[in-house]
């Protein structure tokens, strides 16, 4: 049986199919959860804001306009509402490399952890945050660079900007690690 | 002339070092969502299409009570008010709609057979102390335009009822002098009859007798 795509879901769901709302989260938990996970200082206000923005995705339901693509507005609800957690926090708030540990994770732990991990997880904490969430947006929602600069609100040059040097930035990080 | 427009070196190279950094990001930690946080959000989905069919039963519900008691309340205020549309008849004698219904009636209807005086609704109206219900008059004069015998005088509550339209008692007496001079006697004993019923304490001349039983 042909899997559904994101839109397809979408309208079921929003014509009031629930499976079509489990399918899509069951398909964008994980990835969503990361995004928001990396951006912010604690998972305790990760889980917050997760939460928060499956809730607004769940409230704007109804706004969602057929055939738009559904993971780009997925991304725009969840990026809007990270920067309102930051607004009403300190604006450019700067992320420390043990912020990125997995939640639950002691420093033990992460002292055993491949390198090649630690390295990435510490040039990623050491971006700007538009930076870092220009490549998060790539690398865990899988979105093109036309869907991040409209999550955004910037045009394709800026996000592609933003993305060349943040790669760099990580590239720069691994081969640091090899040399 | 338009030139086939191809990814420059830059994109090319950004494209490739995204692979390989993909590559790398997935083989990092993959972390996932607290399973309580997975069922909070899966409750607040389910509990929002709940919501959401729960009330729609009661959209067209609504609309249709509040149609229903539109038109309940349309007929609650214009249906009383209906006759009070009509307009009343004027002085002039010119009927009014329903007063122009009777006299089409009264057109096609036959003349009289007896010699009855005929009545003047509008005169006895003025006549009488008592003004006639509304509702009333119609009927009355419908059935005073019948000039059937037998109706007229059918019976003491149909004198009662018609006492409105005829005549002053001393007006009457005078006719049922004439009838008796003219030897009508049943005429005149139902005459007699209806003057009773309709004026019971009036003194009625000697001539005349005593009242029929």
């Amino acid at each position: 049986m042909r899997e559904r795509s994101d839109e397809e879901l979408m309208a079921n769901w929003a014509a009031g199919e629930f499976g079509a709302f489990e399918a899509l989260y069951e398909r964008h938990r994980g990835p969503l959860y990361r995004y928001v996970l990396r951006q912010v200082s604690d998972p305790a206000t990760a889980n917050d804001l997760y939460q928060g923005s499956w809730e607004k995705v769940i409230r704007a339901r109804r706004s969602w306009r057929p055939g738009a693509p559904f993971r780009a507005w997925l991304y725009r609800i969840a990026h809007n509402h990270v920067v309102d957690h930051f607004r009403r926090q300190r604006p450019e708030t700067e992320l420390q490399p043990e912020c990125m540990e997995s939640p639950g994770e002691g420093p033990e732990q992460a002292l055993g952890r491949e390198h090649r991990e630690s390295r990435l997880k510490e040039a990623l904490a050491q971006l700007s945050p538009k930076q870092r969430e220009a490549v998060l947006l790539k690398l865990e929602g899988g979105l093109d660079l036309q869907s991040i600069a409209n999550v955004l609100g910037v045009n394709r040059e800026t996000a592609k900007s933003r993305l060349r040097y943040a790669v760099a930035q990580l590239k720069e990080a691994l081969k640091e690690r090899e040399s | 002339m338009t030139r086939k427009t191809t990814p420059s070196t830059d994109d090319r190279r950004l494209s490739k070092d995204l692979e390989q950094l993909q590559s790398d990001w997935n083989r990092m930690e993959r972390a996932e969502p607290p399973g309580l946080l997975d069922q909070a959000v899966l409750n607040t989905a389910r509990r929002d299409l709940e919501s959401k069919k729960r009330r729609r039963p009661l959209g067209w519900l609504g609309g249709f009570a509040t149609a229903t008691v539109a038109v309940l309340a349309i007929t609650v205020v214009w249906l009383p008010e209906r006759p009070a549309d009509l307009p009343p008849p004027d002085a002039t004698g010119v009927p009014a709609p329903r007063d122009k219904a009777a006299a089409m009636m009264q057109e096609s209807a036959p003349e009289p057979r007896n010699a009855a005086p005929p009545i003047d609704v509008q005169k006895a109206r003025r006549l009488n102390a008592a003004p006639a219900p509304a509702a009333d008059a119609p009927a009355l004069e419908m059935k005073a335009r019948r000039g059937e015998k037998g109706d007229f005088m059918a019976s003491e509550r149909d004198a009662v009822l018609e006492k409105e339209a005829l005549l002053p008692p001393e007006a009457w007496i005078k006719q049922l002098l004439a009838l008796k001079q003219e030897g009508r006697i049943e005429e005149l004993e139902a005459g007699l009859r209806a003057f009773r019923a309709a004026y019971p304490e009036h003194p009625l001349p000697g001539s005349l007798g005593q009242s029929p039983p």
